[in-house]
């Protein structure tokens, strides 16, 4: 198992930041031993039967990821914004990789009608989401970026509402209109 | 697409609402839109997505990828284990229930979407819970009803319980009630449908015993599907034995507390009279956007089921008749005794209003226009005479207040005179217009 410290990882993402075109790949991986550990958790704990602390079981993984004190004399808002980011395209893959591999040749084609009639809210389809967010960009950028921040890199609203320089209320707003408008963008049929 | 401007404007205009109590919504955004179909239109789609969302996307990404590699990951229920269940092929979980997962599903043998309610693998040992996974599936299958969820099939398929029932498309009556205010009409509509449903069951002696919005699905064209008869109860004489065991433990208190009756609420031995409790709160709640019996905990709410008359109805909700309070009160009464004796009753009683009802309206349509005193009239009159009023401030309000409209950094500014305010004194009616204050 690869190990790296947090340290490390923020050197990473400060050069991905800066265009270094090897960080992803060297980062991707962390990312992912990351949710391993955490998917063990999860079934270790359900098997005995434990009432899961998810918040901190969360935390303790971005924790782990980000060390918060390395960049303080940085920038910490678009730090902030740039693990969110980060974090969101590795997701992404990985639901992309998996769901390849789970229909696999011949198996039965989840045609895009049902992945999205089926998307439940508490579960939603991470891809499906992923492209809702890009086109909610499109219509208005910062509520992208609050739900980016608050879904994909795991902040609270007060931290998201520091990172993009705006009152709590307003993220708070941001959140809820966001919020409804890509659950409308999941629900809707395709056009085809 | 709309231009920022007008975005920005459908902002503003969605959050107004949210603070307004969903009964004064439709008038705000009538006037709030000034005619703007467009933005009334955004704004009127935003908000019906509201309510749904409530727990979407609250969940960190991180977590859901953990959850899905954990379950796949998982030796007890690997993923290809579980695609093919006998005949069904599984293509997404939609729901999760305290016997077992539901998923949509297709029959590969007729070719037909199903929601396939399966047992957790890990409790395959546990004969509790699979006799009482069972009995759902038996106890609903003895019905055939247009308002109940049809059962395909019961059956076991390498190790793993399942109940193969008709997939419906729709949304809970608590997704519905969250997101938007029911009309009158719709209530009634719900209600008698579902009342129909309870008769039918009550009838093979059904008692279903768990009867709230999470467990009512509207669909689009507005038909109406009673879902989980999962802890219901035979009654009737020749009644399975085992059922009785499962599901009557003394003490035992099932449901939930806030649509509980006061019989069950104190576990002891419920009939058929329980549901139409039942659909008292379920008729309050739809008629006020209030439950009748709240509290902060659990305890609380059993508390008041058990000795708290419920608020007037037409104090929280002026609209309501004092036909159609009456029926709710009937329902909401503790001593099962005073309550309709039947869901048949209950029926009639519901039909009887809505046809006076509908009959009141196209009255109220036709004497629009014509001489007549409004208070004598009905109290759909009235209700329109309400909306013109509070259309007319509104109306003053929206012009004093847009200048304020853009500046959407501070909500929390509002302003508080503005040059309509003085008209509204003592209209208690308005009162919801609090941003004149």
């Amino acid at each position: 198992m690869q190990t790296c410290s947090p340290n490390e990882i923020t050197d990473l993402l400060l050069a991905w930041n800066s265009g270094e075109p090897t960080a992803l790949e060297r980062l991707a991986p962390l990312v992912d031993a990351e949710l391993r550990r955490l998917a063990r958790t999860y079934m270790r704990r359900e098997r005995a039967g434990h009432t899961l602390q998810t918040t901190a079981l969360i935390n303790e993984a971005y924790v782990r990821l980000i060390d918060a004190r390395k960049i303080r004399w940085q920038n910490r808002a678009h730090f902030y914004g740039l693990a969110a980011r980060l974090m969101r395209r590795i997701l992404v893959d990985f639901s992309r990789e998996r769901n390849y591999q789970k229909r696999g040749g011949g198996a039965y084609q989840i045609t895009f009608d049902e992945r999205l009639a089926v998307t439940s809210t508490d579960n939603p389809d991470l891809l499906a989401l992923d492209e809702a967010l890009t086109e909610l960009a499109r219509v208005d950028e910062r509520k992208a970026q609050v739900v980016e921040m608050r879904f994909f890199g795991g902040l609270t609203e007060k931290e998201a509402a520091i990172a993009l320089g705006v009152a709590p209320e307003t993220a708070r707003r941001d959140w809820r209109l966001a919020k409804s408008w890509l659950l409308r963008k999941l629900s809707e049929k395709p056009r085809c | 697409m709309l231009s920022k401007e007008r975005w920005e404007r459908v902002e503003t205009i969605y959050h107004d609402a949210l603070q307004r109590a969903p009964e004064t919504r439709h008038a705000f955004l009538d006037q709030a839109c000034d005619g703007d179909g467009e933005v009334r239109r955004e704004v009127d789609s935003l908000l019906s997505f509201d309510g749904q969302a409530e727990g979407f996307i609250e969940t960190p990404a991180m977590e859901i990828a953990a959850r899905a590699l954990a379950s796949g990951e998982n030796s007890t229920s690997p993923p290809d284990s579980i695609k093919n269940i006998g005949p069904y092929q599984l293509l997404s979980q939609i729901g999760q229930g305290g016997s077992g997962d539901v998923y949509l599903a297709v029959d590969t043998r007729l070719d037909r979407k199903v929601a396939l309610k399966l047992m957790a693998a890990d409790f395959t040992g546990d004969t509790e819970r699979i006799s009482r996974f069972r009995q759902e599936a038996r106890t609903t299958s003895t019905l055939n009803h247009p308002n109940i969820v049809t059962i395909f099939e019961i059956g076991e398929a390498d190790n793993r319980h399942y109940i193969a029932t008709e997939y419906v498309e729709g949304e809970t009556l608590r997704a519905r009630l969250a997101s938007h205010f029911l009309e009158t009409k719709e209530t009634l509509s719900i209600a008698t449908q579902l009342v129909d449903a309870l008769a039918a069951a009550h009838d093979a002696g059904i008692i279903h015993r768990d009867i709230k919005p999470e467990n009512i699905i509207v669909r689009r064209d507005g038909l109406v599907k009673v879902l989980d008869f999962g802890i219901a109860k035979l009654t009737s004489p020749n009644a399975n034995a085992h059922a009785d065991h499962l599901t009557t433990r003394t003490g035992m208190v099932l449901g939930t507390a806030a649509y509980m009756s006061p019989e069950q609420a104190r576990g002891q031995k419920v009939d058929h009279r329980t549901d139409i409790f039942s659909v008292g709160v379920l008729l309050f709640e739809m008629l006020s956007g209030q439950k009748p019996f709240e509290g902060e905990t659990w305890s609380d709410v059993m508390a008041a089921v058990l000795v708290k008359e419920p608020p007037r109805l037409d104090s929280i909700a002026p609209q309501v008749s004092a036909a159609l309070r009456r029926i709710v009160e009937r329902c909401l009464e503790k001593t099962p005794e005073k309550r309709f004796q039947s869901a048949a009753d209950l029926g009639f009683a519901l039909r009887e209003f809505a046809n006076s009802y509908a009959t009141q309206q196209v009255k109220a349509a036709e004497n629009v226009g014509l001489q007549t005193p409004p208070w004598q009239t009905s109290s759909i009159v009235w209700i329109a005479a309400v909306i013109a009023v509070l259309v007319l401030f509104a109306g003053g309000a929206w012009l004093s207040w847009r200048p304020w409209a853009k500046q959407e950094e501070k909500p929390a500014t509002q302003p508080t005179k503005g040059p309509g305010s003085g008209a509204v004194t003592d209209t208690s009616n308005i009162t919801q217009l609090t941003w004149l204050d």
